[in-house]
C-alpha cells in the first residue's frame, strides 16, 4: 500500500514538472492555463508555508516564556510584539497608519542599525587580520580588501589624479574579473545542481516529498 | 563355572547369582516346581503369615483382608504393581503355577491348537448340554477329560457334603451361566485357577481385610498359596466368584472380574462397551461401605490401569463349585450375605477403555527394571486438557511430546563457557578502554573564567568609524570630491531610461530588507527622480512584505518634489506571497498574481486595482514599459532574472543592486545575450547619477560620511598589519 502511494506521489510530481517546464517551450493556451493554475497552488501552499513558520516562530518562543528559559523576556517581548502587530494587521490591515508608524520609526531604524553594527565588526574583523594572522592567505585578503575599498570610496586627495585612476581601474578589474569569474562559477553551478536537481524529480529518482 | 550375563545389562556375574548385581535384574527365571525359597511364593508367603511371618499375625490369617484396604488408599502404585502380579506371562509363571502344572501339563488336556472353540463362553449347563451330546461328536481330548472329572465326581461323592454356605460359589455360578453351551475344556494349562485363592483364605472371619504395603510391592504376591491340592482338581473349571478375592481386585478389568461367560473374551472377543468385572460381578447395593469406599478412592486415586495384564489369560478358570474345597474357610459376614446373590455383570461405562494406561509395563517386566526410582509415573491428561503441537509435522495433533519448547524456546546453554584467551595486548587495550570511559564518568571542574578583558580594540574602532560617519553631516566636513568619472554602464542606464516610453509604466519592485535602505535608497533615488523627471507611472511590487511600505517611503522623499499623487502617479499591488512561485505566477498574469495592493486610494479595492489609471493596459509583464529590481540579495535578484526576463520581451530589466551583490549579477549583464538591461550599484554611481541628472539628492548627501567611513576602513587594515608587524618584530624569536 505504501509503495503505490509513493507511486502516485511520483506520478503527480512528475506530471506537474512536465507540464510547467512544457509551457517554456510549448506555446498552447491549453498547457498555459494549465501551468498557470498549477503554480498558483504553489504560490497558496507557499502562504500556507509562510503562516506554519509564524505559528512555529510563537510556538517556539512561548515555550521559552512558559519555562523561563534563559532570554525567556527576550522571547516575551517577541511574542508580545508579534501578537500586537499580528492583531493590528489583522483588524485594520497591512496599510494602517499606526502599523505604517511602527514599521518606519522602529523596523527601519533597528535593521538599520544593525547593518551599521555590520560595518563596525568588519572592519574590526578586518583589523584583526592583518594584525593577528600573519600567513599569505591573510596578506592577500588585507591587499584586496585594502585595494577595493581604496577604489570604491572617494580620496581625500588626489581623487582625479592619475594614482586613483589606477587604483580604481585596479579595484574594478578584482570586482569584474576575479569576483564576476568566481560569480559565474557559482552560478554555473547553481544551474547545473537546479537542473540535475529537476531532473532527478522529474524522473522520480529524488523524491524530497518523501517516500 | 561360567559367568552368566545378565540378559537385562549384559553384565557378566556369578553363575550362581540369583539377580544381576548390576541391574539387579533375575537372571534365573521362575519355572515350576522351584523352591520357594527366595521366589515368589516365597515372598508371597509373606501374605500368608503377616507381618512378623507368623500365620495369623495381627487379626489372623485374614489380615490380607486388612492390608487390602490400606494398600487401596495407597494409590495406583502398589495396586498397580500388585495387579500386575496375578498376570499371567510367558517365562515369568510362580511356584505355585509351576506345581499345578504337571498335572494339568497333558498334552490333551486342552484342544488342539486351532480348535479351540467357544468353551471360554461355556458353563455348567453348557458342559451338561455337551455330555447330552452323542458321543461320536466329542473329541477325543475332550472325552479324556469327560472321564477323568467322572473319577474325580466318583471320589468326591466318597467325601461328605459340603457346607450350605461353601455351595455358594456353585449356585452362583449355576445361575449366571448361559444355559446352552457346550462344556467346556478346562482351563488353559499353565494358568494360575482363580479358585485356588479363596482356598488360601484365613478360616478365621475378618471385616475389614487389609494389606500391607510391602505386600503389594511384589508383583507375585498372588499365586495360590500351598493349600494342598492335587493338581488334577486344579485343573477342573472353576466358578465364577461372586466377590473379588485378593488377587481379583488386583487384576484388571477384563481379568477376573468378567461374568462367567468370559470365555469368549478370553477368546479375544472382548466387547468394547462392556464394564470391566472388577468387582466381579458383585452387587454395588450388596457391598459393604468399607469395600465401596475402598473402591471409590482406587477409582479415583487409580487412573491408569496396566493395559498389559491379565487381557486374556487372567478369566476365571472354568470348574465346578465341587471342586473347590470350602470346607475350611471362615468367609466373612458380608460375603456370607452375599453368597445368595448372583453375580450381576455391570455394563462397562462409556470412556472405560480411555483409562487403561496403553503405556504401563507389566510388573513381572518392571520387577526386572534395574533402579526402582526409574519408574515412570505417566500422567495421562485429559485430552482436552492436553497440549496441541502447533510446529513440525505433527501440528494440530494433540497429546504428542512436545518438540518447540526443546528446540524452538530459548534456554539457557549447556555449552559450557569457553575460556577466554586474552592476548597482553588486548589486556592493555581493554584496560585503555574501561579507563577512557572511566574518564568520560568523571565530572570535570568548572573552567576557571579567565579574565575579562575589555574589548578596546572593537571599542575603538568603533567610535572612530561612528565619528567618521557622524562628523561631516553635522560638522560639514572633511569634504570628499565627487568622482569625476562616470561608472561604466551608467551613460547605457540613462540612455534607457530616457527611451522608455511614458505611455507604459514602469514596474519598480522593493526587494530588500529594512537594514538595506540607508544605502539602496540612496542608490536607487536618482534613477527614481529620473523616472519622475520624465513622467512615468510607477507601479511598486514586493515579494517581501516590508517592501511596500520602503516603496512608500521611498517614493514620498522623492516624489514630493514631483507631486507624485498614490493612484495617479504611483500604485502599488502590494505583497506576492510564495516567493520565485510568485515571480513565475506573476511574469505569467499579473492580474492573477496580485490579490490585494497597498495603500490604495479611496475607490480601489483588489478587485478593481487594475482598473487603475497607473496599471491601465497592462495585461502582462512585457506591458510594463520597464521592470526595476531594488534587491539587496542575490538569490531575489537571480529570481527575478530567471523567472521574469523570458516573460519580458522587449521590456528593459535594470537591476539597482548593493555594492556588495553587484559581482554575482554582473555576469547576467555582461553576458552576449543579456537578460539584464542596466546595472545601477554602489553610492559612487548613484552620486555620478544624481550629477548626471543635474539634482544633487540623497547620494551626494552621504558621499562625505561614505567617504570618511571607507577611510576608516582602510587606515583600520593599515593600522592593523602596522600593530601586527611591531608585535611580531617584538616578539622573542621574531624577526
Amino acid at each position: 500500500m505504501r509503495l503505490r502511494l509513493s507511486l502516485v506521489w511520483v506520478a503527480v510530481v512528475i506530471g506537474v514538472g512536465l507540464i510547467v517546464l512544457l509551457g517554456f517551450f510549448v506555446d498552447q493556451p491549453v498547457i498555459l492555463d494549465i501551468r498557470r493554475i498549477l503554480i498558483s497552488w504553489a504560490v497558496l501552499l507557499s502562504a500556507a508555508a509562510l503562516v506554519l513558520g509564524l505559528y512555529n516562530l510563537l510556538s517556539v518562543h512561548w515555550h521559552k516564556v512558559s519555562l523561563q528559559e534563559r532570554g525567556w523576556p527576550y522571547s516575551a517581548l517577541l511574542v508580545l510584539c508579534f501578537l500586537v502587530t499580528l492583531t493590528l494587521g489583522l483588524l485594520f490591515g497591512p496599510d494602517y497608519p499606526v502599523i505604517l508608524m511602527l514599521f518606519r520609526y522602529i523596523q527601519v531604524p533597528v535593521e538599520a542599525s544593525l547593518m551599521a553594527l555590520l560595518a563596525i565588526s568588519l572592519t574590526v574583523a578586518g583589523f584583526r587580520l592583518v594584525a593577528r594572522h600573519r600567513d599569505l592567505l591573510s596578506l592577500i585578503f588585507a591587499i584586496v580588501a585594502f585595494v577595493v575599498l581604496l577604489g570604491t570610496g572617494p580620496w581625500l586627495v588626489g581623487g582625479g589624479g592619475g594614482a586613483y585612476e589606477l587604483v580604481r581601474d585596479l579595484r574594478n578589474w578584482v570586482a569584474q574579473v576575479w569576483a564576476a569569474g568566481g560569480a559565474r562559477g557559482m552560478l554555473l553551478g547553481v544551474a547545473l545542481g537546479a537542473t540535475l536537481t529537476g531532473l532527478r524529480v522529474l524522473l522520480g529518482s529524488d523524491r524530497p516529498y518523501g517516500d | 563355572m561360567p559367568d552368566v550375563r545378565c540378559p537385562m545389562c549384559s553384565k557378566p556375574n556369578p553363575s550362581d547369582a540369583a539377580t544381576c548385581k548390576s541391574c539387579g535384574a533375575r537372571l534365573k527365571p521362575l519355572v515350576p516346581g522351584e523352591s520357594p525359597i527366595g521366589g515368589a511364593l516365597g515372598r508371597g508367603g509373606d501374605f500368608l503369615l503377616g507381618e512378623e511371618g507368623e500365620p495369623g499375625h495381627g487379626e489372623g490369617g485374614a489380615d490380607w483382608l486388612e492390608r487390602r484396604r490400606p494398600a487401596a488408599d495407597e494409590g495406583g502404585e502398589a495396586e498397580h504393581e500388585a495387579l500386575t502380579g496375578g498376570a499371567d506371562q510367558s517365562g515369568d509363571q510362580p511356584d505355585w503355577l509351576g506345581r499345578l502344572r504337571p498335572a494339568g501339563a497333558e498334552e490333551d488336556e486342552g484342544p488342539p491348537e486351532g480348535e479351540v472353540p467357544d468353551w471360554l463362553s461355556s458353563g455348567e449347563e453348557g458342559r451338561a448340554q455337551a455330555e447330552a451330546e452323542p458321543a461320536t461328536e466329542v473329541p477325543d481330548w475332550l472325552a479324556r477329560i469327560r472321564e477323568r472329572h467322572e473319577a474325580e465326581a466318583q471320589a468326591q461323592a466318597n467325601e461328605p457334603e459340603p457346607a450350605p454356605e461353601e455351595d455358594w460359589l456353585g449356585r452362583l455360578r449355576a445361575e449366571e451361566l448361559p444355559p446352552a453351551k457346550p462344556e467346556l475344556p478346562p482351563a488353559r494349562p499353565g494358568r494360575p485357577p482363580v479358585e485356588s485363592v479363596p482356598l488360601a483364605m484365613p478360616k478365621e472371619p475378618v471385616s475389614r481385610p487389609v494389606f500391607r504395603e510391602e505386600v503389594f510391592k511384589d508383583d507375585r504376591l498372588f499365586p495360590a498359596p500351598d493349600i494342598g491340592l492335587e493338581p488334577e482338581e486344579e485343573s477342573t473349571e472353576s466358578p465364577p466368584l461372586p466377590w473379588n478375592p485378593p488377587g481379583d481386585r488386583l487384576t484388571p478389568s477384563r481379568g477376573f472380574g468378567r461374568k462367567p461367560s468370559a470365555g469368549a473374551e478370553m477368546a479375544g472377543d472382548q466387547g468394547e462397551g462392556e464394564k470391566p468385572a472388577r468387582r466381579g460381578g458383585l452387587d454395588s447395593a450388596a457391598e459393604p461401605a468399607w469395600l465401596a469406599e475402598a473402591r471409590e478412592q482406587a477409582d479415583d486415586e487409580l487412573p491408569h490401569v496396566p493395559a498389559l495384564v491379565g487381557d486374556e489369560g487372567s478369566a476365571p478358570a472354568s470348574g465346578s463349585a465341587a471342586d473347590v474345597e470350602l470346607a475350611p474357610i471362615d468367609l466373612p459376614d458380608w460375603l456370607s450375605e452375599l453368597k445368595g446373590a448372583p453375580p450381576q455383570a455391570k455394563p462397562e461405562p462409556e470412556g472405560m477403555g480411555d483409562r487403561l494406561a496403553p503405556a504401563t509395563l507389566p510388573s513381572w517386566l518392571e520387577a526386572m527394571r534395574p533402579m526402582e526410582t526409574f519408574r515412570p509415573v505417566v500422567e495421562i491428561q485429559p485430552e482436552e486438557e492436553q497440549q496441541v503441537e502447533a510446529a513440525g509435522p505433527l501440528a494440530g495433533l494433540r497429546g504428542v511430546l512436545l518438540a518447540e519448547p526443546v528446540v524452538a524456546m530459548p534456554h539457557p546453554s549447556t555449552a559450557a563457557a569457553a575460556r577466554l584467551d586474552v592476548t597482553e595486548r588486548q589486556f592493555a587495550l581493554g584496560d585503555l578502554l574501561r579507563r577512557l570511559v572511566k574518564e568520560e564518568e568523571r565530572e570535570s571542574p568548572a573552567a576557571a573564567r579567565g579574565k575579562r578583558r575589555l574589548p578596546l580594540v572593537r571599542w575603538a574602532v568603533a567610535v572612530v568609524l561612528i565619528l567618521a560617519v557622524i562628523l561631516p553631516s553635522f560638522v560639514g566636513g572633511p569634504s570628499f570630491p565627487v568622482p569625476a568619472l562616470v561608472p561604466p554602464g551608467l551613460p547605457s542606464l540613462i540612455n534607457l531610461v530616457n527611451e522608455l516610453p511614458t505611455e507604459r509604466p514602469v514596474l519598480l519592485v522593493f526587494d530588500y530588507e529594512p537594514g538595506y535602505s540607508g544605502e539602496l535608497e540612496a542608490v536607487a533615488g536618482p534613477l527614481l527622480e529620473h523616472l519622475m523627471l520624465r513622467g512615468l507611472r510607477l507601479a511598486t511590487v514586493s515579494t517581501r512584505p516590508s517592501g511596500p511600505p520602503l516603496a512608500e517611503r521611498l517614493i514620498q522623499q522623492t516624489g514630493e518634489m514631483h507631486q507624485y499623487t498614490n493612484g495617479e502617479d504611483y500604485l502599488h499591488l502590494g505583497y506576492l506571497p510564495g516567493g520565485p512561485a510568485a515571480v513565475q505566477l506573476f511574469a505569467q498574469d499579473p492580474h492573477l498574481a496580485v490579490a490585494g495592493g497597498f495603500l490604495l486610494p479611496e475607490g480601489t479595492t483588489g478587485a478593481t486595482i487594475w482598473q487603475s489609471p497607473v496599471v491601465r493596459g497592462v495585461e502582462r509583464l512585457s506591458d510594463f514599459g520597464a521592470v526595476v529590481v531594488i534587491a539587496a540579495g542575490t538569490e531575489i535578484a537571480r529570481t527575478w532574472v530567471e523567472q521574469a526576463s523570458p516573460m519580458l520581451g522587449e521590456t528593459p530589466l535594470v537591476m539597482v543592486l548593493s555594492a556588495g551583490v553587484e559581482p554575482l549579477v554582473r555576469p547576467y549583464y555582461e553576458a552576449l545575450d543579456p537578460q539584464v538591461d542596466a546595472i545601477l550599484a554602489g553610492l559612487p554611481a548613484a552620486v555620478a547619477y544624481e550629477q548626471a541628472n543635474g539634482q544633487p539628492g540623497q547620494a551626494r548627501t552621504l558621499w562625505d560620511a561614505f567617504g570618511s567611513g571607507m577611510l576608516v576602513a582602510e587606515l583600520s587594515l593599515v593600522l592593523g598589519a602596522i600593530y601586527g608587524l611591531i608585535s611580531w618584530l617584538l616578539r622573542p624569536g621574531g624577526g
